[in-house]
């Protein structure tokens, strides 16, 4: 069994704490096998990451912010393939520069923890993609679409009212509550923190079923629903 | 018509920010894209919305104030976003549409 928490946010998120780096994250991440590394509507912050937390799994993955402002999650087992999706976003977001001092600063981090660049892109904004074509986009470069956070602001049950038909078979939820809906449904139901600090990391966690330690394994764990959640 | 006037006229709830600010337009939306394309400056915003995100779509779109409505909060983030930012909040335990429609009544278009 591996313990996972599979959405954690790096300091390219504007809404993120800029202590978000991969040597805080290992530090604070003790204890868990399997990391998300993710950001609102890239995943270009997640190569060093992977290189400084090398002892664990990490899914290369993203946050897209629809259109309706519902955001789904999408895991990758190959980085090319997220990184592939995040240039495809840049199309698709906003044409403004984003103000990183009223607004938060997105900052791209080495394996050293140094800062090495901004990101001008408004990454916290709305892409112009409707719901479908953003789990379609996911679905095309290979990744699984998660719906997130469904109970909660910008989830989908809070945009929209109700899980409407896609392929989604995954969802994430943060209470009790939001299980119970979501298993109504017949999803696959995983929880994790949504850590935007170093003190949110491993909050929320399951615990995965897994055969081997690789992203492949941890991704064929979830499509088969092979996750205890803590409302198992 | 000035802050002040719309918030006694309509029995808002004061939340934070200046009150003597002049707004001309009305916009209602819950889409932040929508509202970010269409939402002229000096405009009075209303909204379901409370997330923070709402205050970076005020400032870039010159949005004034915001009325949350159907008895909703605004996040802690989201009140000190706006203070930071010079954007009023107000809220109601009124819908949208009711609202909309006093403003309209009041001379916002």
């Amino acid at each position: 069994m591996m313990k996972a928490d599979l959405h954690i946010h790096t300091c390219l998120s504007p809404c993120a704490d800029i202590t978000m780096t991969p040597d805080v994250v290992k530090e604070k991440s003790k204890g868990l096998d399997v990391l998300g590394i993710l950001d609102h509507n890239t995943s270009k912050n997640v190569r060093p990451f992977i290189k400084v937390l090398k002892n664990k799994v990490i899914v290369p993955a993203l946050e897209i912010q629809s259109v309706e402002d519902v955001h789904v999650l999408g895991f990758f087992e190959r980085l090319e393939d997220s990184l592939k999706v995040s240039r495809i976003l840049e199309d698709h977001l906003p044409n403004i520069t984003h103000d990183h001092e009223k607004f938060g600063y997105q900052l791209y981090v080495d394996e050293s923890g140094r800062f090495i660049g901004y990101e001008d892109k408004p990454l916290g904004f709305p892409t112009d993609l409707k719901l479908d074509e953003v789990v379609d986009l996911i679905l095309k470069e290979n990744g699984i679409p998660v719906f997130a956070h469904v109970e909660r602001k910008f989830g989908v049950l809070y945009q929209l009212g109700i899980f409407p038909e896609t392929p989604v078979r995954i969802t994430e939820v943060v209470s009790e509550g939001g299980y119970k809906l979501a298993k109504r449904e017949g999803f696959v139901v995983i929880t994790s923190s949504d850590a935007h600090t170093p003190e949110d990391i491993g909050r929320r966690t399951i615990w995965l079923d897994c055969d081997d330690k690789s992203i492949k394994s941890v991704l064929t764990c979830l499509l088969n629903g092979k996750v205890i959640t803590p409302w198992d | 018509m000035k802050l002040k006037e719309v918030m006694d006229e309509l029995g808002l709830k004061y939340v934070c920010g200046e009150l003597d600010k002049e707004v001309v337009h009305g916009y209602t939306c819950d889409l932040l894209s929508e509202v970010m394309g269409n939402a002229k400056p000096d405009t009075l915003w209303v909204t379901v919305q409370s997330h923070m995100n709402i205050i970076a779509v005020a400032t870039i779109t010159g949005i004034r104030g915001i009325i949350l409505c159907n008895g909703h909060d605004y996040d802690e983030q989201t009140i000190r976003k706006a203070k930071e930012e010079g954007i009023t909040l107000f809220k109601t335990q009124e819908n949208s549409f009711v609202v909309s429609g006093r403003l309209y009544a009041l001379g916002l278009r």
